[in-house]
């Protein structure tokens, strides 16, 4: 297979363990994050892709190459650190073509490609400056460029934007995606900004607690989360805890609600939870014809302009509807409402 | 309102005040007073007398009040040309060595975790509390042709016949260094703890080896540290005193065994004067250059 493809990877750190039971298979060409809160083995899977750390078990293969014990130094891969880790003592150029000075490449051929690269992440002429010269997202676009430089196999960055205000990485996150669409090069993001997650990537790989949870492309993974924690984690999600009826009808506060399916592991009478998206719940001001509707009470509107979130009490429930301006439901505080919960968009987990 | 209530006001109004421009900076007189007065006691006073004796005549027995050159003059003479260039010879080396030693020595002990880090340094922090003559003398001991090292490498079979390795130039350098190391360790190690992980690692992933790393990231990156390190150690090595007086030939006789000697086998308290003044001036200088570099310390920088 070409591609990148960790098996039965762990890392323990003492008695600590910082990634287990990892198996992942990351085709050619592919923008993959890691997304996950902190402490729940993103970077260490990253470090260990890197080879800045030995895997305790497991095996990483590049192109069908056995990577696992191959020292960094001789993994031709390209990496942004979270501190950038731009060498203060050189200049920008100098930086970006370290690379070369190791192999030995002459100046002259280094200064050329410091130009390309620095072309190549728009901040052109800056190759003689002094790296304490430069603003945040000039260094990140230098970090960038220094990364690349040797157009390596594997394109690696640990959360290479969260130094960045936020408007200026929600551009950066366009032009990493457009520029690695552009390099066709295998890019592995760690990040714990589910926005910038699915911005970005082709894939998601979400984790926690040291296991990946879910992976899969960003919308497959928001609309048919596997848990709650991944439901919680990838955008904002009502949670509604229910139980199971036959076939794919669960009870949520005492009606009968129809879902989109059941996990095969789960039978009649089960606890579960129902995960819903706010933009998918509707609230009416009376009521329609149609199934899957409970009765409740609007406790709060909260109406920020773009959006508006109408919460709804259903029998000791709280559910958040979002709709868009032109959507928002003819509705106030405390009164008596019907919210739709379509069976499409209700996705049955395990409590 | 009454005029008594008025003026109470205004005593209030003027009470902290008062109080604090003329009580606080009282209360901290004696404080700032402290420092003075021991410079005064313990540096100046010394100092001037040093000067004014420098400038002495000298009798055939003792010296006298005066005011000449003669002394100074001296320094142009072969004894203290001689034996200073032995000095700087010695420390311009024995700094080097040492440093030497110590910045991968240290690098890699900033890079342990915790408390390896500090086994490693408290362990270092004993050596220092030996005194030099401990030192000097257990070197010596080492050196010696009967106990040591000497009769160990004979019985090795790497040389025919043992002898005693001290007195000599080279056992005399290697004493030296040896006790400058925790010095240099000490005086490198704030620099090497803040040098970032990360740009080591940043150097790996773009294929240089953990060596390649060491000598183009952190080397460049401590470079005004080491001189600094280097230039304080040159300054302490010059004073060096008990090492050369023990490991050292008569040849191998340094700066603060000459003053030593002047004073205090010829009495020539005048010229041991002088020589203290010359010296002071050389370290005042050096220990400047030293500020100088570590105040351009590039390590921490972004």
């Amino acid at each position: 297979m070409s591609g990148l493809l960790l098996s039965d990877i762990s890392k323990k750190f003492g008695s600590v363990t910082a990634v287990t039971d990892i198996n992942l298979e990351i085709p050619d060409g592919r923008f993959v994050s890691f997304l996950g809160p902190s402490g729940c083995g993103k970077t260490t899977l990253l470090r260990l892709i890197a080879g800045l750390e030995t895997a305790t078990t497991g095996r990483i293969m590049l192109d069908n190459e056995d990577l696992t014990d191959r020292p960094t130094h001789n993994r031709n891969i390209g990496m942004v650190f979270q501190s950038l880790a731009l060498f203060p003592h050189l200049s920008v150029g100098e930086n970006i073509t370290y690379s070369q000075r190791i192999r030995g490449i002459d100046k002259a051929a280094r200064k050329r490609r410091a130009e390309e690269l620095l072309e190549l992440v728009r901040l052109p002429g800056v190759a003689d400056r002094n790296i304490a010269q430069l603003s945040g997202g000039q260094r990140q676009r230098v970090a960038i460029a220094r990364a690349l430089n040797l157009e390596p196999k594997l394109f690696l960055l640990d959360e290479p934007l969260s130094a960045l205000d936020a408007k200026l990485r929600e551009d950066m996150q366009v032009e990493l995606r457009m520029l690695q669409e552009r390099l066709a090069i295998t890019t592995i993001v760690v990040t714990h900004d589910q926005r910038e997650a699915m911005t970005m990537s082709d894939e998601v790989v979400v984790m926690s607690t040291a296991r990946i949870q879910q992976m899969g492309p960003p919308l497959e993974i928001y609309r048919n989360p596997a848990s709650a924690f991944v439901a919680e984690f990838i955008g904002t999600s009502n949670l509604i805890k229910a139980r199971l009826d036959s076939g794919s009808t669960c009870v949520i506060a005492g009606r009968p609600c129809q879902t989109n399916g059941v996990p095969d592991q789960l039978g009649a009478g089960a606890s579960v939870i129902v995960s819903i998206r706010p933009e998918d719940v509707h609230v009416y001001p009376e009521s329609r014809e149609g199934a899957n509707q409970l009765d409740g009470v609007v406790t709060f509107v909260r109406d920020v302009g773009a959006s508006v979130e109408t919460f709804v009490e259903c029998d000791g429930l709280q559910i958040i509807a979002m709709a868009t301006p032109k959507e928002r439901p003819d509705v106030h505080k405390g009164e008596k409402v019907k919210v739709e919960l379509p069976a499409e968009s209700c996705v049955v987990l395990k409590a | 309102m009454s005029d008594a209530a008025v003026n109470r006001q205004r005593d209030d109004a003027v009470g902290p005040v008062w109080r604090e421009q003329f009580l606080q900076p009282l209360k901290r007189f004696p404080i700032g007073l402290y420092p003075t007065f021991m410079m005064g006691v313990f540096f100046l006073i010394p100092f001037i007398i040093m000067l004014v004796v420098s400038f002495y005549a000298r009798t055939e027995s003792t010296y006298e009040p005066g005011f000449e050159f003669t002394h100074y003059a001296r320094f142009f003479s072969p004894l203290f040309t001689t034996h200073l260039l032995v000095s700087v010879q010695f420390s311009v080396l024995a700094s080097i060595l040492s440093v030497a030693a110590a910045v991968p020595f240290t690098y890699f002990i900033s890079r342990f975790r915790r408390r390896p880090q500090v086994i490693a340094l408290v362990f270092l922090l004993c050596v220092l509390t030996l005194s030099e003559v401990i030192v000097a003398y257990s070197l010596s001991v080492v050196m010696s042709r009967s106990s040591g090292l000497p009769s160990f490498v004979e019985w090795l079979g790497l040389i025919d016949k043992a002898r005693s390795w001290y007195p000599g130039y080279l056992a005399n350098l290697f004493g030296l260094s040896f006790f400058n190391i925790p010095f240099a360790v000490l005086i490198l190690f704030p620099s090497c703890t803040r040098l970032d992980r990360e740009l080591t690692e940043a150097a790996q992933t773009m294929g240089a080896s953990p060596f390649r790393s060491f000598t183009t990231i952190v080397l460049p990156l401590l470079d005004r540290t080491i001189m600094a390190a280097f230039v304080l150690l040159f300054v302490f090595t010059m004073g060096a005193f008990v090492t050369p007086s023990w490991l050292g030939r008569p040849e191998d006789t340094m700066m603060a065994q000459l003053i030593a000697n002047q004073a205090l086998n010829r009495g020539n308290i005048p010229f041991a004067a002088a020589l203290s003044m010359f010296f002071m001036a050389v370290t005042i200088i050096l220990s400047l250059i030293t500020v100088r570099l570590r105040r351009g310390d590039r390590v921490g920088q972004t």
